[in-house]
Formats: C-alpha cells, sequence, structure tokens
C-alpha cells in the first residue's frame, strides 16, 4: 500500500521537472534567496547575521511563493482530469486520496528541496566574510520557509481538486494568492487609518482584530520569523499574537487546504 | 562480472598502449606535436643565450624552460589526447577494436597509457638534450636536481593527457570536444589565477582592499590549477624560483608539495574516471 503514493508521486516528480516551465518557475525563488543574501550584508546595517536575513528576505517571499506555489499545484489534478488519464490512473488499484496525496507530495518536494538548498547556500553568502553564522536561525528558518511553501502549493492541489477547468483551477489559486498576500494587509491599513481618523482607537488595532488579520499565512509567516529566526526582534502582544499560535496557523493552513481538496474530491462525479 | 560488483574489467590493456603507440608513430599530427616538444626545448637551450639575462647559469635556464614548458605541455598534452577516442568512436573502428578481447576499460587504460608514453618520450628526450647543451653553455651548477625537473614536468603532462582522452571520451560531438579542448586549456592555464581573484572579489562584494591580503583558502584554490601545482613542485624539489606565496611563512601549514602532487593526480584520474563512467554504457 505504501508503495503505491510513491509510484504516483514519483512518476509526477519526473514529469514536472523536465519541463521548462517548471524550472523557470523554480528558479526565481533560488534566485531571489541567492540575490538578497548576495546584496544583504551589502545593504544592511549591521550586525549582520543569519537570523535578521530572515527579516530581510521575508518581504519578498512573501510576494514569490506563494505565486509559485500556486503555480506548481493548481496543474496537479485537473490536468489530468481535463485531458481523460486521470479515469484511466483511477483505474488502477489507486484511491483518489492517494493521487491527491501523492501528487501534493511530489509538488511540494519540487518547491521545498531547491529553496531548503538555496537558504543553505544564501546563509553561506551571509556568513562569509561579513556576517556571523547563527546555526539555530538557519535550521528554524529553512523549516519555516518550508512550510510556507508547503501552504501555497496545498492551496494549489486544492484549487485543482475542487474545480473542472485547469483555467477555473488557476483562477481559483490565484484569488487566493490575491485575497491573501496583497489585498488582506490592503484591509489591515484601510481599517487601521479609518478608526485611526474617526479617534475610535490611538495607535494599533485592537488586539482581537489583530488576531483576524494574523490569520493569514503571510502574516504568520512573518511572526515566525520574527518570533523564530530574527534574534534582534520579539514579538509582542497578547498570547494569541504569539509565534507559538502562528506556527499553529501556518500547519492549519497546510492541512485544511489539502483535506478540504480530498474531501471534496473523493466524493466528485468524475464522468 | 566477479563476486565485487564495481570491479573494472581492463583486459587488453596492454595490447591496446601498443598499438596505439605503434599506430601513432606513423600519424603525421602526432609526430609533430611530439617534435614541437623536443625542438623546443633544445631550442630554447640555446635561445637562452639571447633572451636570458646577462649572467647565464643553468638554474636560470631551468627556470625559463619550465616556465616555457608550463605552457607549451598543457597544449600537447590536451591535443593528443582529445581525439583519441573520439575519432576511433566517429569512425567505428572502435568497435572493431572491442571485438577483440579488449575491453572497455582496456581500451582507456590502453590509450591514457600509449599517449602519456609518446609524450614521456617526447619530454624525457627533449629534456635531456636541451639539460646537456645548458650544462656545457652555461655551467652545471644544480644539475644534480635536474631529474627531478623531468620527473615534475612527466607528472604535469599526465594531468593534460588525462583531461584530454577524459574530453574525449565523454563525448562524440567534434564542436564540444573542440570547445572543451580549448575551454580547459584556457581555464586551467590562462585564467584560473584571474579567476580565483575574480570569485574572491564577487565573495567579498567588490571590497578591493581584500585583494592586499587575501584570505588563505584563496592559495589552496589557487593550487588547484595543475600549473600552480606544477611551479609548487619545481619550487619544493628544485628550488625554482616560482611560486613563492605557497612556501612563504604566511602561508598555511596545510599547503605543501602533497596537496600539489594530489592535485595532478586528480586532473590525471577524475577526467579518465568520469569519462569512462559515462562511456561505460554509451551506444557506439
Amino acid at each position: 500500500m505504501t508503495s503505491q503514493w510513491q509510484q504516483v508521486a514519483r512518476q509526477d516528480w519526473s514529469q514536472a521537472v523536465e519541463q521548462r516551465s517548471v524550472k523557470v518557475l523554480l528558479a526565481l525563488p533560488v534566485v531571489i534567496i541567492l540575490l538578497s543574501a548576495y546584496l544583504y550584508p551589502v545593504i544592511s546595517q549591521s550586525p549582520i547575521t543569519t537570523g535578521r536575513f530572515g527579516s530581510f528576505v521575508r518581504g519578498l517571499l512573501r510576494v514569490v511563493i506563494p505565486i509559485v506555489g500556486v503555480l506548481l499545484g493548481y496543474n496537479a489534478i485537473v490536468g489530468d482530469f481535463e485531458s481523460g488519464s486521470l479515469l484511466l490512473m483511477l483505474s488502477l488499484p489507486q484511491r483518489r486520496r492517494t493521487i491527491v496525496f501523492a501528487r501534493y507530495i511530489a509538488r511540494a518536494g519540487l518547491l521545498i528541496i531547491p529553496t531548503v538548498i538555496a537558504v543553505v547556500a544564501g546563509a553561506g553568502l551571509v556568513v562569509y566574510p561579513l556576517g556571523s553564522f547563527e546555526p539555530l536561525s538557519v535550521v528554524m528558518l529553512i523549516s519555516i520557509i518550508a512550510g510556507f511553501s508547503a501552504t501555497w502549493v496545498s492551496v494549489g492541489v486544492a484549487a485543482s481538486t475542487l474545480v473542472a477547468t485547469t483555467r477555473r483551477a488557476l483562477g481559483l489559486g490565484f484569488a487566493t494568492v490575491i485575497l491573501f498576500a496583497i489585498v488582506w494587509d490592503t484591509i489591515e491599513n484601510v481599517l487601521r487609518g479609518v478608526l485611526l481618523s474617526t479617534d475610535i482607537i490611538s495607535g494599533r488595532l485592537p488586539e482581537p482584530i489583530q488576531f483576524v488579520f494574523a490569520l493569514s499565512p503571510g502574516n504568520a509567516f512573518s511572526t515566525l520569523i520574527t518570533g523564530f529566526v530574527d534574534t534582534t526582534q520579539e514579538v509582542t502582544g497578547a498570547w494569541y499574537l504569539s509565534e507559538w499560535i502562528a506556527a499553529i496557523v501556518l500547519l492549519a493552513w497546510v492541512v485544511g487546504p489539502l483535506a478540504i481538496g480530498v474531501f471534496r474530491f473523493e466524493r466528485r462525479d468524475l464522468q | 562480472m566477479s563476486e565485487w560488483g564495481w570491479r573494472i574489467d581492463t583486459t587488453g590493456w596492454q595490447s591496446v598502449a601498443r598499438t596505439d603507440a605503434r599506430r601513432a608513430r606513423r600519424t603525421p599530427t602526432i609526430l609533430v606535436l611530439l617534435s614541437i616538444t623536443i625542438i623546443t626545448s633544445i631550442g630554447y637551450s640555446i635561445a637562452y643565450t639571447y633572451v636570458g639575462p646577462s649572467e647565464l647559469t643553468f638554474m636560470g635556464f631551468l627556470d625559463g624552460i619550465t616556465t616555457l614548458l608550463s605552457f607549451i605541455i598543457p597544449a600537447i598534452g590536451l591535443l593528443l589526447g582529445y581525439k583519441s577516442v573520439a575519432h576511433a568512436r566517429n569512425t567505428g573502428s572502435i568497435l572493431l577494436a572491442l571485438s577483440f578481447p579488449q575491453s572497455r576499460a582496456g581500451l582507456i587504460i590502453g590509450t591514457v597509457v600509449s599517449r602519456w608514453a609518446l609524450l614521456v618520450g617526447a619530454i624525457s628526450a627533449g629534456l635531456t638534450l636541451s639539460g646537456a647543451i645548458a650544462a656545457i653553455l652555461y655551467g652545471t651548477n644544480g644539475i644534480v636536481a635536474y631529474p627531478l625537473a623531468i620527473l615534475m614536468t612527466l607528472l604535469y603532462s599526465a594531468a593534460f593527457i588525462g583531461i584530454g582522452v577524459g574530453i574525449s571520451t565523454l563525448t562524440t560531438s567534434e564542436r564540444w570536444i573542440t570547445l572543451s579542448t580549448f575551454g580547459s586549456y584556457f581555464l586551467l592555464v590562462i585564467i584560473w589565477d584571474g579567476l580565483t581573484t575574480a570569485i574572491l572579489l564577487i565573495l567579498h562584494r567588490f571590497n578591493f582592499n581584500i585583494l592586499a591580503s587575501p584570505p588563505d583558502w584563496t592559495l589552496l584554490f589557487q593550487l588547484l590549477s595543475p600549473e600552480s601545482s606544477y611551479n609548487l613542485l619545481l619550487r619544493s624539489s628544485v628550488g625554482i624560483d616560482v611560486a613563492g606565496e605557497y612556501v612563504a611563512n604566511t602561508a598555511p601549514t596545510y599547503i605543501g608539495w602533497w596537496i600539489a602532487v594530489g592535485v595532478l593526480i586528480i586532473w590525471t584520474s577524475l577526467p579518465v574516471i568520469f569519462g569512462f563512467y559515462r562511456f561505460q554504457t554509451a551506444d557506439l
């Protein structure tokens, strides 16, 4: 039983790796991480540490990883559904959820492995010759970026299982990206501006409302980096705004979309 | 196949080497290459009278000829090796050769041995003759170390035979062979030191002050080119005034002649081994 998902995952992996578009897509986060690591010691103020590098690279990764993750994931199921090969595949002794999980693992791995390698190489660039090495921060940065990547591939694959055409899957995936990676923070800022101008609040939003906005994957990612990677910064506020809750939020974002996708896909009429 | 799955069958390398060397004696290109080696060596021993400094010594001659050879031998070695296997593959004669009790590994090892033996012959002959001429013209002070210098030159030449034959086994495309042959000469002989500086500058974000006091690893990296290793070997064995930065007091203790020997052995064997693993399963 266990070997079935491995076969599906391996086949999906090897098919994806050969595509030029996938290579270009994966080069994007790698180049961004390496370039940031190269420029960070020159641009940033001291102290130059691998921990503070996490905060430096965070802003770009918050935008790039969602896009790349969704683009990697959205085609996972629905492409085969459109071409009809999904039905052929399901005529083999494989469960539907096996296929979804296997493809998810293949594509998440496809994004996570180059990114992790880039972070390790980037840490080297930060440390040599100007920075100082904080091993724990590098390990945490790797796991947090891996978790964030897994989240957005999960969103992409989920979108892929929910709809009938690749175009709709892409639309659904990107709608999620735009909502949570772009519009979300704008809403927060607008709300804060309105409340500030009407003198209902002074300074920051009330903490329960902050918590609502902290539920997006991007904000969870930022909180995690502030809490676990960057040693010069601290997460402030109520307990539910802490980095540990953010870890649970990010985990929920990995599991949640995929669970919804699998649940719906198991019951769908594919004819 | 024996019980050791990775044991490599080297049947017939002696006969391959013998045939290859015999055939090479009748190949004009190879004869020209070998003559260039001999003529340059002998020619320099005479020309040193005119191009050398005012005070002509045997050590000065040795310094000059090893510098000259450090540029010529790479070219000769690469040109001797670069078509060896690929030519036989393109003409199809390799299939005939392999129909005899000769394995693929035997074919490559035999080729490397024969080409290197040819170059060994040319270098030994050339350097012995030119050494003799130089001893007569410029005195015998320092001639005791001369055999060592010849030995180091032979080791140096092996590296480029290895690279040449390695390139030849990797691909049959004429364009790639030519490109990688010129590329390896350019990279290993001409721009290696510049490359080290470039990498150093890039890593240090173009802070040019670092060039005044480069870190220790740059020395090690520089030593990875066959030419630097050859120079270091000449310095430690013969005492020619080259490669001073490796023997200076400031040089790290882990840099020494043993690394230079290791580098030359790696450059000899690694391209051949890498080429062999491609060649072993290649469709001929």
